[in-house]
């Protein structure tokens, strides 16, 4: 049983979140502004907090900036603001992810979920780096011997091809692949305009490990030059 | 604002005015008579030592001169020349005592022998004013010596050429020389007390007066009262007891260079007028009846001198203290004159010349030119000068025109709030220049204020459609939300699903027309930054056909690429790169008509890399290439298929905000879209 603290000045959005969250079975907490939310987290065990950006008396980039010189509970920032430069301010403020209104409910929840499990599951990590051949990138853990792939402790089911690609990009995390070099070093043979192939494989595999395929958090798409998995630690 | 005091009483200013001309006049007088017996006025002596009596000694005393020097030459040589003989008459005759009361005697001096007198040995009984002096006259002043090397001699002669002697020293003459004549004579000289003679010793006698030194210090406290009396007139002057400020009479009003001419000139006239009436009288008419008539004309003069005087001093102050001194002038009125005429001329010649076309001047100007020239060559000194001033002119025009070229530069190559300075235009060569430059500065400024005025518009619009996007967004994602629950609701209704899922749809398009709003206005108003990067768009092109696999398939749609055989680059900002692909890539998978072809081709020609996504519109395309590109306009005027109609705007946006060019192509259902980038390596 998780507590989520739901933070936003729109009553019909907080409650239509409730809604969501109640039915998967988290207990909610409503807050409308981020004065509450301080106190809310306070007197409550809260085990992740959904967070609008734009809100009256205290807005969510300073409560966030508040919350995190105490707890370091997952913090998903709601915001109507789609510009990067707000993305960057509030990963870097200390947010954990963000959702951009209007949201896609069944994203919400995905991503609720994915920090619950990364927050409340850290020892799982410690005991895949064990068994060795593992790789892992956030909450990606790829296991070369079983042949497996988690993402926050889920099983993803890959074809070979994908599990070569997204091995091959967890071996060098951070390394941009062009089309051609993927197809040569998975295929093992030379590519002649078979890099399509590539392309179409690796959005496969961002459908199967992402939450937003469009905006991907492991597998980014470097565009006109190639792909690459982010680093995270 | 003057003080008023006694310096304003008309009966005081006139009591001073007479004063001062009486004093004037007697002052004169005063200064005449001291003048005329300056020499007797402070002796204690006679007649004997004025000056004319002096005069008439020392030319009797040169007559004797002359005779004792031809006495001596008849001593020396025995006779005289013929003119020495005359003139030695002549001597003679005027030192006769018959005609003059000169008296001399001559001695030798060693023997006191009498050798020449006026009158035997008691010439000088009578005389008075004795004096003595001592001649001497010595043939041995007068010697040749020369030296004769052949006989080792000295050849000694006189100044006749006679040969004298011979001896072996210099300063032993021969004895010949020894004997010539030598004399010394005691001359002494007086004149007859009794003065018989009517020569200049009477004269002089009879013409001596002695003056009166008193009259000397009257005069002299005279002039000072006068030159009191002028200092307070002075004073006085321009003051009037009814009036607050210093006023000007009726003469003050006269230009002053006039008034000063003539007064000046009558002031000489009259002053030089009484000088020689009265002298004329004193020495000719003294004690007689028209003598005192002379006296009285010349005090009328002195007397008309002193008024002038007077008048022109407080005139003079007057003006001076009404500052009207250098402007009541005819030089000044003439200068005026001449200036206005030379400023009407000035302004004649520039509207005249002003009102002619450039052509005109240019040619008037050059004949002028050549006018100078021809005139100036006449000088040679001012060749050089005429056409350094005339250089300097061009090189001034030249100048303001530069300044001209650089300021239009500068508003032409996007400064329009460029202001070319004028000041320096201000001259009469550079008026057309000035013109021309405020011309352009009007026209910077006014396509400076367009340029703000849109720019912020342009930002105005952008701010404002992310403003409504943002508060679009939060009921927005409400209804998502809520339409999402409605769904999960157990409604057995079939037509209350069905609308349901019409606001699924439409909250769905909703969602997407606002994102793209935002997009759009940001890229067309290039508040959107760019982080260019080296592209390869051969690989950006897979990438996007990866993406759009099984959109395209989905669509029945087959893809069909051309890429270059060498990876080629651009440089460009990857995700807007995409984004653009993403909106062509989108447009066909909307657009197109089911089962047929698309081509994505990557062309590398003439520097520049070509994308081109062709497609077949499965609607009638019936409007323009161009006007699809404006925002909100799509294919279909139905407007039922999905997307916002802003997919194209924005793909040219962000190719133009990358330095790249958008064209669109539609040939019949043909629709082709062309990126084109500059190629980089």
């Amino acid at each position: 049983m998780y507590n989520i603290l739901i933070c936003d000045d729109d009553r019909d959005i907080v409650s239509a979140l409730d809604i969501y969250l109640t039915s998967e079975g988290y207990r909610t907490i409503p807050a409308y502004d981020g004065e509450q939310a301080l106190r809310a987290v306070e007197e409550n065990d809260v085990h992740l907090i959904l967070m609008d950006v734009m809100m009256p008396n205290l807005d969510g980039i300073r409560a966030t900036a508040r919350l995190r010189e105490s707890c370091n509970v997952p913090i998903i920032l709601l915001t109507a603001k789609s510009e990067d430069a707000d993305k960057v301010l509030g990963l870097n403020i200390g947010a954990d992810d963000y959702v951009t209104k209007p949201f896609n409910p069944m994203e919400v929840m995905a991503r609720v979920k994915s920090q619950l499990r990364r927050y409340t599951t850290l020892g799982g990590r410690a005991e895949a780096q064990a068994a060795g051949d593992v790789l892992h990138s956030g909450g990606i853990v790829l296991d070369d011997a079983a042949k497996t792939v988690t993402v926050d402790g889920e099983p993803v089911n890959l074809t070979p091809i994908e599990f070569n690609i997204l091995r091959l990009l967890l071996q060098h995390p951070g390394q941009v692949f062009s089309t051609a070099q993927i197809y040569e070093q998975v295929w093992n043979d030379p590519a002649y305009g078979s890099e399509n192939t590539v392309a179409v494989h690796i959005r496969h595999i961002r459908e199967k490990i992402e939450i937003d395929p469009s905006d991907p958090r492991y597998i980014k798409v470097v565009w006109g030059l190639g792909y690459k998995m982010e680093k995270i630690s | 604002m003057i003080k008023h005091d006694f310096r304003d009483r008309a009966l005081v200013k006139a009591l001073a005015v007479l004063l001062t001309i009486a004093c004037g006049v007697c002052a004169v007088f005063g200064w005449i008579y001291c003048g005329v017996n300056w020499d007797s006025m402070f002796d204690v002596g006679d007649f004997t030592y004025s000056s004319a009596w002096n005069q008439a000694r020392e030319n009797a005393l040169w007559r004797l001169s002359e005779r004792l020097g031809y006495e001596w030459a008849k001593l020396r040589w025995g006779k005289l020349t013929y003119l020495e003989e005359q003139e030695y008459q002549s001597a003679l005759y005027d030192l006769d005592p018959a005609r003059t009361n000169f008296r001399y005697t001559v001695r030798d001096n060693a023997t006191g022998e009498l050798l020449f007198s006026s009158d035997g040995k008691k010439s000088l009984d009578n005389a008075i004013d004795l004096r003595s002096s001592l001649r001497t006259y010595d043939a041995r002043n007068s010697l040749n010596v020369e030296y004769d090397p052949d006989r080792e001699v000295y050849v000694w002669s006189d100044d006749a050429g006679t040969e004298l002697g011979e001896s072996e020293d210099s300063a032993v003459p021969p004895q010949a020389v020894q004997d010539l004549p030598r004399v010394a004579w005691a001359v002494e000289y007086g004149v007859d007390s009794r003065l018989k003679v009517d020569d200049a010793f009477l004269a002089a006698r009879n013409s001596y007066t002695v003056g009166n030194v008193k009259v000397f210090y009257v005069t002299a406290a005279l002039t000072g009262a006068w030159l009191i009396l002028a200092v307070f007139l002075l004073c006085c002057a321009g003051r009037r007891r009814s009036a607050d400020t210093f006023v000007l009479n009726w003469q003050d009003k006269i230009p002053y260079d006039l008034y000063l001419c003539l007064m000046v000139g009558g002031a000489v006239l009259c002053f030089a007028g009484g000088i020689d009436a009265t002298m004329e009288g004193w020495r000719h008419f003294n004690g007689e009846p028209y003598g005192k008539t002379l006296y009285i004309m010349a005090g009328a003069m002195f007397t008309l001198f002193f008024i002038l005087v007077a008048a022109g001093l407080m005139s003079t102050a007057a003006r001076i203290k009404t500052h009207t001194l250098l402007k009541n002038t005819l030089l000044r009125r003439l200068f005026g004159l001449l200036g206005r005429g030379g400023a009407a001329l000035g302004r004649w010649w520039r509207t005249t010349f002003g009102s002619w076309s450039v052509t005109n001047r240019v040619i008037v100007g050059f004949l002028l030119y050549l006018v100078g020239t021809v005139l100036t060559g006449l000088t040679i000194v001012l060749i050089p000068v005429y056409q350094g001033v005339v250089l300097f002119g061009l090189c001034k025009w030249a100048l303001g025109w530069k300044a001209i070229r650089e300021g239009t530069a500068a508003i032409v190559g996007g400064a329009p709030e460029t202001v070319i300075d004028t000041s320096d235009l201000d001259r009469p060569l550079c008026r057309d220049l000035k013109a021309h430059a405020e011309q352009l500065n009007d026209l910077g400024s006014a396509i400076n204020s367009a340029v703000e005025e849109r720019m912020r518009s342009e930002r105005m619009k952008a701010e404002l459609i992310t403003n409504v996007s943002h508060d679009l967004k939060t009921p927005l994602t409400s209804i998502i939300n809520y339409v999402d629950l409605l769904k999960k609701e157990d409604i057995q209704n079939e037509t209350a699903q069905e609308y349901i899922e019409v606001l699924d749809r439409k909250s769905q398009r909703l969602k997407k027309l606002t994102e793209d709003l935002v997009e759009a206005s940001k890229a067309s108003t290039g508040t959107l930054a760019t982080d260019p990067e080296r592209i390869g768009v051969g690989q950006l092109a897979s990438q996007a056909l990866g993406e759009y696999e099984e959109k395209l398939v989905a669509a029945g749609l087959t893809p069909v690429t051309e890429l270059p055989q060498e990876e080629v680059f651009v440089r460009a900002d990857g995700r807007h790169l995409w984004r653009i692909l993403d909106n062509l890539m989108g447009n066909c998978v909307k657009y197109a008509m089911a089962g047929t072809r698309v081509y994505l081709d990557v062309v590398a020609w003439d520097g520049r890399v070509t994308i081109s996504v062709k497609n077949v519109s499965a609607q009638q395309l019936n409007i323009p290439a161009e006007q699809l590109l404006e925002r909100f306009v799509r294919g279909d005027e139905s407007r039922t298929t999905e997307g916002s109609g802003l997919g194209l705007s924005i793909a040219r946006s962000l190719t133009e905000l990358n330095g790249g060019t958008f064209r669109l192509e539609v040939d019949g259902d043909l629709f082709k879209a062309v990126v084109s980038f500059p190629q980089v390596d």
